[in-house]
């Protein structure tokens, strides 16, 4: 399920001198560095279980043409909210069990 | 008024207190074709995730709640959310482990969700409320 909106990744944060959002990225090569935001394309969307809400957001390069390539995921964060208990319960016996 | 058989509540929230109050708690990921349950004694390295940024043994977990007793239910849930900062996680992974350093990594508890891999990411585990209805261990 997409959303309509999705907060920015919590590991992203504004660039004080420029003023734009940046996204930490993995181009592929196992190395972390950032990028502009506006540089890439966004999804987000929440996804549910029984056992789980789970909301992601992701960030892929953008094609020339303005359609995302999808071949290169650069950026997924994710947000599980634990919905599932574990649960035990202790048994009595009887005295003439 | 009959009398009633049961185990002393207190003695139920005494039993979950010796296994969570003031314990050392790490949390570790492991792939979506480990095979980790509740039979799994301890932490295994075995089927955990690898990536940038991950730790072998995974976080550690804070736990500044004790045991709760409401009415029949005792029950504890960590005090925070578990949070992987800014890791590559390129094979899927859809449970944690909760384990206790203190006890020989014993694990406490895994605990499965729908599958995931994280690029760049933070993963972040919010617990629900610590309460009798809802919290992540409960005895009965």
């Amino acid at each position: 399920m997409l959303k309509l909106d999705a907060a920015p990744p919590p590991n992203s944060f504004v660039d004080p001198e420029t003023g734009k959002r940046m996204i930490p990225v993995d181009l592929g090569d196992g190395q972390i560095v950032v990028m502009d935001e506006a540089q890439l394309y966004k999804r987000w969307g929440v996804d549910e279980d029984d056992r789980a809400q789970t909301h992601w957001i992701e960030y892929w390069l953008e094609a020339p043409c303005g359609e995302p390539d999808y071949s290169k995921r650069v950026h997924r964060s994710v947000h599980v909210f634990v919905k599932k208990a574990l649960e035990f319960s202790a048994e009595q016996g009887a005295l003439n069990g | 008024m009959a009398n009633t058989q049961g185990i002393g509540n207190t003695a139920k929230q005494a039993a979950l207190a010796a296994i969570v109050n003031a314990v050392t708690l790490k949390a570790a990921l492991y792939l979506v074709s480990a095979t980790i349950s509740a039979a799994t004694g301890a932490y295994t390295a075995t089927g955990e995730v690898t990536g940038t940024n991950y730790t072998a043994g995974g976080v550690s977990v804070t736990n500044a709640n004790t045991a709760g007793l409401t009415s029949a239910t005792t029950f504890w849930t960590p005090s925070a959310s578990i949070v992987f900062t800014t890791v590559t996680l390129s094979t899927a992974f859809d449970a944690v482990m909760l384990y206790d350093t203190g006890a020989s990594n014993r694990n406490l508890g895994v605990f499965t969700f729908g599958s995931q891999t994280i690029t760049a990411g933070t993963l972040t585990l919010t617990m629900p409320t610590n309460d009798a209805t809802t919290g992540l261990i409960r005895m009965t």
